[in-house]
């Protein structure tokens, strides 16, 4: 065991077992490989699957490594891999299967290190093994092989809320700042054990400042030139478990120079890509649709409503496409119209009156007229908020009345209302509520599918409009408003329609230079 | 017993909280703006820890309370309200109204020495002196039978009785002052008697929500001379006449206005710190507590904040490494920030 560091010897300690493994660095190396050629000839999916498969088995304790083409067709014995996906693949691929036999001999070493280092410790120490739950029956496997130890698993920040202090907090995998880290900050900087225990694969990297001092990381956004030397107030200190089974000893330095932290490299591997379909507009623009979209495709020659079509845009793929229009919303247009239409004269009044009360005293009140509100902070802090589009109030028209009663007295005292009038009072209040949500529904998150189908609706009324007006211009696009509706859009002439691309979610539906559809092909 | 000594006794040889009240008392004002970021950890009553040793601080400045600036801000206030306010159909949505005001300026005055509400009438100026007119109607009596209105006139030598309805009082005599046997325990310059008859509002404390920031502070009470003070009446955010500090709710920013005054702000927590149009404080100097309860995403927000604005900060590595020194606590760190 070797101490790499020991500045300002704190409370806490941090403790870094690297995992060496000739066999697993090869299964590695190998996964790697695959992936960056499933990439290129475009497999995409089955590049994805094994990269989560093989970040399942760096942080699992699973008994071997056999998972790891589960779900790709390399697992199939019966595929002639070579001649689906080329020699190279297919070489990769039986050195992993030869390697993942030697972790079914010899065992995970994961697994044995885990196991090894909790005989070590847990009889004595509490220990605490934060792990995700898709990995939580391998560590219970895990526990369970381990008669009479003192260790659980705790899978998310409520559960660690929960916990009194603890000695060991074990975590497996490397320490970074995006969603693949192995433990949620949280549990760092709130720090209730007293060792921190990394598991941590040969050639794992810690990406951010470990133990993430947020004042440290806002230096390093703000001085991003100095090296994120932080003193922690940590001992850090470093151990290496190495698997029982080298091959030789040439090997192992041969793959051990090359190993590197795959949760850097593979995090390129863009997951929200979904197919998508190409409308090229003209020679400088084009846009990507979902595959299920609608177009309008406009027959000049007939005189009836039927002429103009609006249908799935795939089953024009191969028609003549110059007289097909894209229906395109203009929803940024949309949302800076989202502000109240109207005047909202009782809400400043109750909420004003409803943030200045005592919680207690409100409970009891509240208590006394039948109502028992959980949280009720939490909700009274929800309630007072304003916002631009939507009155926050209680759902039902019951509570609200009770709620306005509870404070009634402050009310009528501080507004100069009438005593007699309150319940009238009260009821204004509420409908001004209701017109918020009314108006919050119609400009709310279902504005797309409401828009569309108020178009559908409005199509037979506006079919000749919309016909004479993209029958006669010549410019491009053309602005449409719907009867009192002031939806800006706009008909898209298409030009041309290409399948089989790959496009971030962010972009469907947007207009985007043509040169730039190319890479997502 | 000396200063030092008492301190350290009176938060129970808690050294996190004595720190933290310590490092308000010794932070010195400099022209330039700028933004302390201190990492606490879990410790609730971090921000009002560090506004009372601010508040004692201020209490030995002389030019610290609102005498000053009083009758001008009581003019600038009825301005904005017979000029815009009043007439303003958009009954106090300055989004759409587009006013540059966050409120609503109040017509409503008071008198310490009387109970009743007075309403802003005009202004009226004699030999470049101004006054505001102010009026309160008589109910109809047997004697006096029709409503009659009577005028007030607030001239500028007479204004310190008068503030705006909700605000607090400008001073107060005898009683309702501060204790100065009290609060010169906790620091060792000595302490203007003018300041603890008077407001100030140049301290500014933003946190969520009124009730909530009282309950942290209150999490801590002090023991002096065998009585008991809980933390939010020494900060003078409940039961006191006078207030050395202006509270600002983030959740219902009422008070909030472009023309305060405020030397240095407090943000409890991440939250209000976002919540809170920071245009109006850019001269103030901030103090932002980042506890360690923070949850990830609200961290998130923070990083973000800084990293699109980097080009306005600087650390200040002198005064950080100063500050940093003087804690010795465990999870206790200060990042300094010079603003351009």
């Amino acid at each position: 065991m070797e101490v790499i560091t020991n500045e300002g010897v704190g409370f806490q300690s941090h403790f870094i077992i690297q995992l060496k493994s000739n066999y697993v660095d090869q299964i590695r190396l190998s996964v790697y490989k695959i992936i960056s050629l499933l990439l290129e000839s475009e497999n995409n999916e089955i590049a994805y699957l094994l990269k989560n498969n093989l970040f399942y088995h760096l942080s699992s304790p699973s008994t071997s490594w056999k998972g790891l083409f589960l779900g790709t067709p390399f697992g199939n014995s019966n595929l002639e891999i070579e001649d689906v996906y080329g020699k190279d693949i297919n070489n990769e691929v039986l050195n992993i299967k030869d390697n993942v036999n030697l972790t079914i001999e010899f065992g995970n070493p994961l697994f044995l290190a885990l196991q090894d280092y909790l005989c070590k410790v847990s009889g004595v120490q509490e220990t605490r093994i934060y792990c995700k739950t898709r990995h939580y029956p391998d560590f219970m496997n895990l526990l369970h092989a381990l008669p009479e130890i003192n260790a659980t698993c705790i899978m998310n920040v409520t559960e660690y809320k929960r916990t009194n202090d603890f000695a060991n907090l074990v975590v497996v995998g490397p320490i970074r700042m995006d969603s693949l880290s192995s433990v949620p900050s949280y549990l760092l900087r709130n720090m209730k054990w007293k060792n921190l225990v990394q598991f941590i694969w040969q050639g794992g990297q810690n990406d951010f400042s470990a133990f993430n001092n947020p004042l440290a990381n806002i230096r390093t956004i703000l001085q991003p030139h100095l090296d994120n030397e932080i003193k922690t107030g940590l001992a850090i200190q470093k151990e290496v478990f190495t698997s029982n089974h080298f091959q030789n000893s040439e090997e192992e330095e041969q793959s051990g120079s090359s190993i590197f932290d795959e949760f850097e490299k593979l995090k390129i591997l863009s997951i929200d890509k979904m197919p998508a379909i190409a409308l090229i507009l003209n020679n400088r623009e084009a846009i990507f649709i979902k595959p299920n979209s609608k177009i309008f495709v406009l027959d000049c020659l007939g005189n009836d409503d039927s002429s103009l079509r609006y249908d799935l845009a795939v089953s024009y793929l191969n028609d003549d496409l110059s007289k097909s229009y894209f229906l395109n919303i203009d929803y940024a247009a949309l949302e800076t119209e989202s502000h109240r239409s109207f005047e909202a004269n009782y809400e400043n009044i109750w909420k004003d009156v409803l943030g200045e009360q005592e919680f207690d005293e409100l409970s009891v009140k509240l208590l006394s007229n039948g109502i028992k509100i959980k949280n009720l902070e939490d909700r009274v802090f929800s309630w007072i908020e304003f916002s631009q589009d939507i009155i926050h109030a209680p759902g039902e028209k019951e509570n609200f009345v009770i709620l306005l009663k509870a404070i009634k007295g402050d009310i009528i005292q501080r507004f100069n209302i009438e005593s007699e009038n309150f319940n009238i009072w009260i009821e204004e209040a509420w409908n001004e509520i209701l017109i918020s949500r009314g108006e919050a529904i119609t400009e709310g998150k279902s504005k797309y599918d409401q828009y569309h189908q108020l178009i559908n609706d409005m199509l037979p009324e506006s079919l000749d409009e919309i016909r004479r007006l993209l029958t006669s211009t010549s410019t491009f696009t053309y602005e449409l408003k719907l009867a009192s509706l002031n939806i800006p859009i706009t008909f898209l002439p298409i030009k041309k329609m290409q399948l089989g691309y790959e496009a971030p979610n962010s972009l469907i539906n947007k207009i985007l230079p043509i040169s730039e559809i190319e890479i997502y092909k | 017993m000396d200063v030092k000594s008492f301190v350290k006794h009176i938060f129970n040889n808690n050294s996190i909280e004595e720190e933290l009240f310590n490092l308000g008392l010794n932070w010195e004002e400099k022209n330039i703006p700028q933004t302390v970021l201190i990492n606490t950890p879990s410790q609730k009553n971090a921000a009002a820890l560090i506004l009372f040793g601010l508040v004692c601080r201020d209490l030995c400045d002389t030019g610290k309370n609102n005498k000053a600036e009083h009758f001008n801000e009581l003019i600038l206030n009825a301005e904005a309200y017979l000029n815009q306010c009043r007439n303003c159909k958009f009954s106090c949505k300055p989004e759409v109204a587009e006013c540059g005001r966050a409120n609503k300026a109040t017509n409503e005055l008071k008198n310490i020495q009387d109970s009743r509400v007075y309403r802003v009438e005009s202004i009226t100026s004699k030999e470049c002196k101004k006054s505001i007119c102010v009026s309160y109607s008589k109910k109809a009596t047997k004697q006096t039978p029709f409503k009659t209105n009577v005028n007030r006139y607030i001239q500028q030598d007479y204004s310190e009785e008068w503030h705006c309805k909700g605000q607090s009082q400008l001073f107060c005599n005898g009683e309702g002052s501060l204790d100065s046997e009290l609060y010169s325990k906790f620091t060792s310059d000595e302490i203007c008697t003018d300041n603890l008859a008077f407001s100030y509002s140049g301290l500014v404390y933003i946190g969520s929500h009124k009730k909530n920031s009282e309950r942290n502070a209150n999490t801590l009470t002090l023991k002096v001379n065998d009585k008991t003070y809980p933390l939010s009446d020494l900060l003078t955010l409940k039961n006191s006449v006078v207030s050395r500090l202006l509270y600002i709710s983030a959740l219902t920013p009422k008070g909030l206005d472009k023309h305060i005054k405020a030397r240095t702000v407090v943000f409890e927590d991440i939250y209000s710190f976002k919540l809170i149009d920071h245009s109006i404080f850019h001269n103030a100097s901030k103090f932002i507590i980042v506890n360690s309860e923070e949850s990830d995403l609200k961290l998130e927000s923070l990083y973000e904040y800084y990293s699109t604005n980097r080009q306005w900060f600087s650390i200040n590595e002198e005064l950080t490494e100063e500050k940093n020194t003087h804690l010795s606590i465990k999870g206790l760190s200060v990042l300094v920030l010079d603003e351009a």
